[in-house]
């Protein structure tokens, strides 16, 4: 891939990132500290979290196109590492409960969701491209026979 | 070679006669790329030469340093490299989907996403053809008919 073109394709995953990490902060807040109020340090928290979530997405980066089974070894992998030093990050933050089980399982889970719900939005955008190019396929064919 | 261009008359067929020594591969190539130009490919299988209709050929493949013609039932060798067809049958609703094929988008049932950005071209004759990322945007500008 172009490096200009992965590199806009990780600006665009980062801030779709920010919007998943909110959520998800949202979620797990509402569940576990439903009357605290988040703070600016939470939010530029998420700003961070984000940045670190879009860190392994260099894993995929590659000059030559991957095939299917490359791509799928590259995407665990860099699952492993973003949930990797998302839990390291909590454990050296002091901004959640570290020693609470079930709050460390709900981050993990989290990471989990965020990060498939990013490759679905990824998946769910390439098959609206897809559905175009159908749309002009056949507008194309039409034209020409 | 000396080359010789006459206009005629509009009720006149027009015609193009080359006169040689011998038929070589030069000669070979430039009759090929007439009959290119007029929706035919010249293809070999087995020793044999086949004249192959551009509506017959769903795409052009370039294995090492070989490139194949693909029809519904048959695979013909041709002497033109993959980017002399490119060339040749821009104008012919072809076009390059990978680095190795030129395929001729109307030979296309449908195309499905692959991952990472590439896509899936099914053929209608079910075979399927993957459509590299670097060629997305050249396919959306020629289904929208740009060149």
């Amino acid at each position: 891939m172009d490096p200009k073109e992965f590199l806009m394709k990780m600006v665009r995953s980062y801030f779709m990132l920010v919007t998943l990490i909110l959520a998800a902060i949202t979620i797990i807040g509402r569940i576990y500290a439903p009357d605290e109020k988040i703070s600016y340090g939470m939010l530029g928290d998420t700003f961070q979290l984000a940045a670190l979530g879009i860190i392994p997405g260099i894993i995929m980066y590659s000059k030559k196109e991957l095939s299917v089974k490359q791509v799928v070894i590259r995407k665990i992998l860099q699952f492993i590492v973003v949930e990797a030093e998302i839990m390291i990050a909590m454990y050296m933050s002091d901004t959640i409960d570290t020693g609470n089980e079930n709050v460390m399982i709900s981050v993990a889970v989290s990471v989990f969701a965020v990060f498939a719900v990013l490759n679905i939005l990824n998946l769910i955008s390439e098959n609206i491209t897809a559905a175009r190019l159908n749309k002009d396929l056949m507008e194309f064919r039409s034209n020409n026979e | 070679m000396e080359i010789n261009i006459s206009t005629i008359e509009k009720d006149k067929n027009e015609h193009l006669d080359i006169y040689c020594h011998e038929v070589n591969d030069e000669v070979t190539e430039i009759v090929s790329f007439v009959k290119s130009r007029q929706g035919q490919l010249t293809g070999v299988i087995d020793g044999t030469q086949y004249e192959i209709s551009l509506s017959d050929v769903y795409y052009i493949e370039g294995v090492d340093n070989k490139v194949f013609i693909y029809s519904k039932d048959e695979v013909y060798e041709t002497r033109h490299k993959l980017y002399e067809l490119e060339e040749m049958l821009k104008e012919k609703r072809f076009l390059r989907v990978s680095k190795s094929i030129l395929l001729n988008l109307m030979k296309i049932e449908s195309i499905k996403p692959a991952l990472n950005g590439r896509f899936t071209a099914i053929l209608q004759t079910g075979e399927q053809i993957i459509i590299s990322r670097k060629y997305v945007p050249d396919l959306k500008k020629a289904l929208k008919g740009g060149k």
